[in-house]
């Protein structure tokens, strides 16, 4: 059966009144209006929220919404020696900004730095819900190397760390480890060191490791991509349509995450379109290897155009699953 | 001519009493007239400021805008503002939607240029924010594509550069901060400025920040305006050895001073980063400012990074006026 998913990320406050308003605690927390421990309860609600939206949407495969992170990366360096968060810069082509590290000495990860969120949306909903990861690839690209002065040295610190970080999510249960790396397209040069440190990574885990692309394109690097050694991969084929056939042409051996909404862009996509495309992709893959979802994060979209692209999702792979169902009964 | 003249960006703080009304008008607790006299009594002291500190080309220091895409969208028909998104940690911002074929209905930056200009004898710049970044940070549900809204944004921006030519601005700012975030669309950004400057009389300059110049220079010397108003000091004059590589053949305005850093440089800093930018450029090219906007800096602190930058030039002039002239034929 054909199934959706998000990519990750999922806007944490709205124009609606909600039941906890986030970024309100946040600066109540900041003039010392309230105390650490109600901040981490309203994010704890946050988080329940995000993963009750996401299931009364109908999504498959959930995640927590990354609500506690300022950036992809941040959060992880936060947890490692040797780097610390820097100055703000701007984000890919996004109109928004990350923290680029700093790596001041040698790699090593101190404690897991997304388990506790994970648990907290494993523990509100009987669906599985994925972990997702920053790629080395990407972290090293955005990073200001003051330390090793070399990426290679420099990506597989990283690999290390992440690895570790993978180890403890797989022991809180998640069944996809989704390693991000939205650099990756613009790195051909850097194909086959991605692949050893994805090697690194997924060393010895049990559970399913995935790589998820987005922003740039992949189309350069698609046969090196597709022979990763990971069981599942992310493909953008909303912005960039033309990575479908690319896909369907030369499929990887396992499963593929068509990115077919656009997460960018406020205009809400037809069902029907979006049936088509995944048709395409189950009628090439079959449907057990094919997963709907957003291109990217949602957290670049209102909260409510979120919820109706949710929505919409759920309803094409609905629609798709629906026609497939009255096919076999014939 | 003056050599090394001194500008600024744009946006200037908005002073305590501004931002309290801004937040009062938000909430209507205060009308548009009230707003605008407000707006008109910080113009006053941003022009004041300058004066005083004897800069050279001055602006209006947009008091009136809040973001500089918002500022326009929210004029020109067909244009929407979205819910909240997220700029970065707990910051939202709602961002422009074109929601269908974009008009502009009236002067949009024209009546406070002429407030500016009525308060000074110096020249003061008319700014507006170019169609390439307009596009780049909207949300597009109408155009099929993204070169058509580019395209789209370029007819309007050409009305309100003509406008305030006729009004008698004699320099014409047009931003493209977003310009390196996609290298490969820079030829259509350029085809789309042809459209807004082509023809004028007044000098036209156009600011980038945030840029990962070496991706699109020396192409970027194809834009057709006739200064470039670039960041130097936040990367530690990078951009002077790209220069060195590929000859710079336009006028630059040169930033000196960081602009989101709250410390203020020293004057020796800052002519030494003149010293080496006329290493690769002639002094005759040369123009000196802040590396952007000075909106994030406090009043004290965008009046003391001026002051140095002020200082700075006025010492290198000084040194530029002693030096003999080099022998034309040798
Ligand atoms: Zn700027």
């Amino acid at each position: 059966m054909l199934r959706s998913t998000l990519a990750g990320s999922y806007p944490r406050v709205s124009d609606a009144p909600l039941p906890v308003n986030l970024r309100q605690m946040l600066h109540k927390h900041d003039r010392r209006e309230i105390s650490d421990a109600e901040l981490e309860h309203a994010y704890e609600a946050t988080i329940t929220r995000i993963v009750n939206e996401q299931e009364s949407a109908g999504i498959d495969l959930l995640t927590d919404g990354q609500i506690r992170w300022d950036d992809l990366l941040t959060p992880i360096t936060r947890q490692l020696d040797g780097a610390k968060p820097g100055g703000l810069l701007r984000y890919f082509d996004n109109n928004v900004y990350y923290r680029h590290p700093v790596i001041q000495g040698p790699i090593r990860w101190r404690g897991p730095a997304t388990v506790d969120d994970y648990r907290t949306a494993a523990g509100a909903t009987r669906r599985p819900v994925k972990a997702v990861l920053p790629g080395p690839i990407t972290y090293a690209v955005l990073a200001e190397d003051r330390a090793y002065k070399n990426f290679e040295m420099l990506a597989r610190a990283v690999s290390e760390a992440l690895h570790q970080e993978a180890l403890a999510l797989q022991e809180a249960g998640a069944p996809l480890i989704q390693i991000d790396e939205p650099a990756l397209g613009g790195q051909p040069a850097r194909l086959a060191l991605a692949r050893a440190c994805m090697e690194t990574i997924a060393r010895g885990l049990k559970t399913k490791v995935g790589i998820a692309t987005y922003f740039k394109p992949v189309q350069e690097i698609w046969t090196g991509l597709r022979a990763f050694p990971v069981q599942v991969w992310q493909v953008d084929v909303a912005d960039r349509p033309a990575q479908l056939d690319m896909v369907l042409n030369a499929p990887p051996d396992g499963e593929v995450v068509f990115g077919c909404m656009d997460a960018r862009n406020t205009r809400l996509e037809e069902r029907d379109t979006l049936a088509r495309t995944l048709e395409r992709a189950t009628d090439r893959l079959g449907a057990d290897r094919v997963w709907a979802s957003p291109n990217a994060g949602l957290e670049f979209l209102p909260h409510a155009t979120a919820q109706k692209k949710m929505a919409r999702l759920a309803e094409a792979v609905g629609a798709v699953n629906g026609r497939t169902a009255g096919t076999a009964a014939r | 001519m003056k050599l090394l003249q001194t500008t600024s960006v744009g946006s200037f703080p908005k002073p305590d009493y501004l931002v309290s009304a801004r937040n009062l008008y938000a909430k209507s607790q205060l009308s548009r007239e009230e707003l605008g006299e407000l707006e008109k009594k910080a113009t006053r002291e941003v022009i004041a400021l300058q004066e005083r500190l004897g800069l050279d080309i001055l602006v209006d220091g947009e008091m009136e805008r809040g973001d500089m895409t918002a500022f326009f969208a929210e004029q020109l028909e067909g244009m929407g503002i979205s819910g909240l998104v997220r700029s970065y940690g707990n910051r939202y911002y709602r961002k422009p939607i074109v929601v269908g074929p974009i008009r502009r209905v009236k002067p949009m930056t024209v009546p406070m240029y002429q407030f500016a200009q009525s308060l000074t004898e110096k020249p003061v710049k008319g700014m507006l924010t170019g169609p390439y970044t307009m596009t780049d940070w909207s949300f597009n549900e109408h155009y099929p594509s993204r070169r058509d809204t580019i395209l789209a944004f370029a007819q309007v921006i050409r009305e309100e550069a003509e406008d305030l030519q006729r009004a008698g601005a004699r320099y014409i700012q047009i931003d493209e901060p977003a310009l390196s975030t996609r290298p490969d669309e820079l030829p259509v950004a350029i085809e789309a400025m042809h459209i807004v400057t082509d023809g004028l009389k007044a000098k036209t300059i156009s600011h980038m920040c945030y840029g990962d110049f070496d991706t699109i220079y020396p192409g970027l010397l194809e834009l057709p305006v006739q200064q470039l108003d670039l960041e130097a000091a936040n990367n530690d004059f990078a951009l002077i050895e790209l220069i060195r590589k590929h000859p710079f053949t336009k006028e630059i305005a040169l930033g000196v001073v960081d602009s989101h850093d709250h410390r203020i440089e020293t004057k020796d800093e800052v002519v030494a980063g003149i010293h080496r930018a006329l290493e690769v450029l002639r002094p005759e090219q040369v123009w000196i400012d802040p590396d952007c906007g000075l909106k994030t800096r406090s009043w004290q602190e965008a009046e003391r990074k001026l002051a140095v930058i002020v200082e700075a030039a006025n010492q290198v002039r000084e040194e530029l006026s002693k030096k003999p002239k080099p022998a034309k034929a040798r």
